[in-house]
């Protein structure tokens, strides 16, 4: 299994739609997911912790999850059985992602 | 043959009773003076927020300032709800599903901001032309929804 801390990894306050936006925007970590994906056997579960986040913009949420599905990175069923999502801190992320991606 | 039942002792047992009764107003006044302080705090930074909104919808609004802005007080309000919520007793331990479906429109109003105006990104959902107002309205609707939902339970 994979795990990445998006407060270590990433940023604490990951924001922004498009790399205009910021540094840290969902398509940087859009970016950063399919190339994870693309490393990374084909069973292999990616856990994304966001514990210690200050907050995860739905924008974010919305361009780096959803992009996934929309540009045929990864089904919306193999989503489910690869990605792992903890947000303790937050878990209104973890409805969040599941409704962009079950929209995408 | 006669019993001696105990004499009671009429002075001792009011004394008692307003002792106790004394202590539990005083205890509610105390739940009430706090729910008073975490409820005049919502509305503050719920105006703040929606302030917030409107500032980012102007042109060349510095948009990474303000969304700092933004969550820093969103995370205050949530905190303020919870806290709200949790020394609210009836709702805490008979009602939880109101605190929860109050705490989903909180979510739902932050989320719509997030997502429709410009206050996260330069280019939020669903608008073609740099005209807010439709979203600005949408954002005062659920704030005044969510306050008048908590007043509701205060």
């Amino acid at each position: 299994m994979k795990m990445i801390n998006v407060a270590n990894d990433f940023s604490v306050l990951p924001a922004g739609r498009y790399v205009t936006d910021g540094d840290y925007t969902g398509e940087h970590f859009y970016r950063f997911l399919v190339k994870n994906l693309e490393e990374l056997p084909p069973n292999e579960v990616i856990e994304i912790n966001f514990d210690g986040v200050l907050g995860a913009g739905s924008s974010f949420l919305e361009q780096s999850f959803a992009e996934l599905v929309r540009q045929g990175n990864i089904s919306k069923s193999d989503f489910k059985k690869r990605f792992k999502i903890i947000a303790n801190d937050h878990p209104e992320i973890i409805s969040k992602v599941q409704r962009y991606v079950e929209g995408a | 043959m006669t019993i001696d039942l105990p004499k009671w002792d009429w002075s001792l047992i009011v004394s008692v009773i307003s002792l106790v009764l004394a202590a539990l107003i005083f205890y509610y006044q105390t739940l009430k003076s706090k729910q008073a302080i975490y409820f005049n705090d919502i509305v503050t930074r719920i105006e703040i927020i929606n302030e917030l909104a409107e500032l980012a919808c102007q042109p060349s609004a510095p948009q990474r300032l303000l969304y700092a802005k933004f969550v820093f007080n969103k995370n205050i309000l949530e905190n303020n709800l919870t806290l709200f919520f949790s020394i609210h007793h009836f709702y805490h331990y008979f009602r939880p599903s109101l605190a929860q479906g109050l705490m989903a429109k909180f979510n739902e109003y932050i989320e719509f901001i997030e997502l429709y105006t410009p206050i996260e990104t330069a280019t939020p959902l669903g608008v073609n032309a740099p005209n807010y107002n439709q979203a600005l309205r949408r954002v005062l609707l659920k704030s005044s929804l969510l306050i008048s939902g908590i007043q509701k339970t205060y």
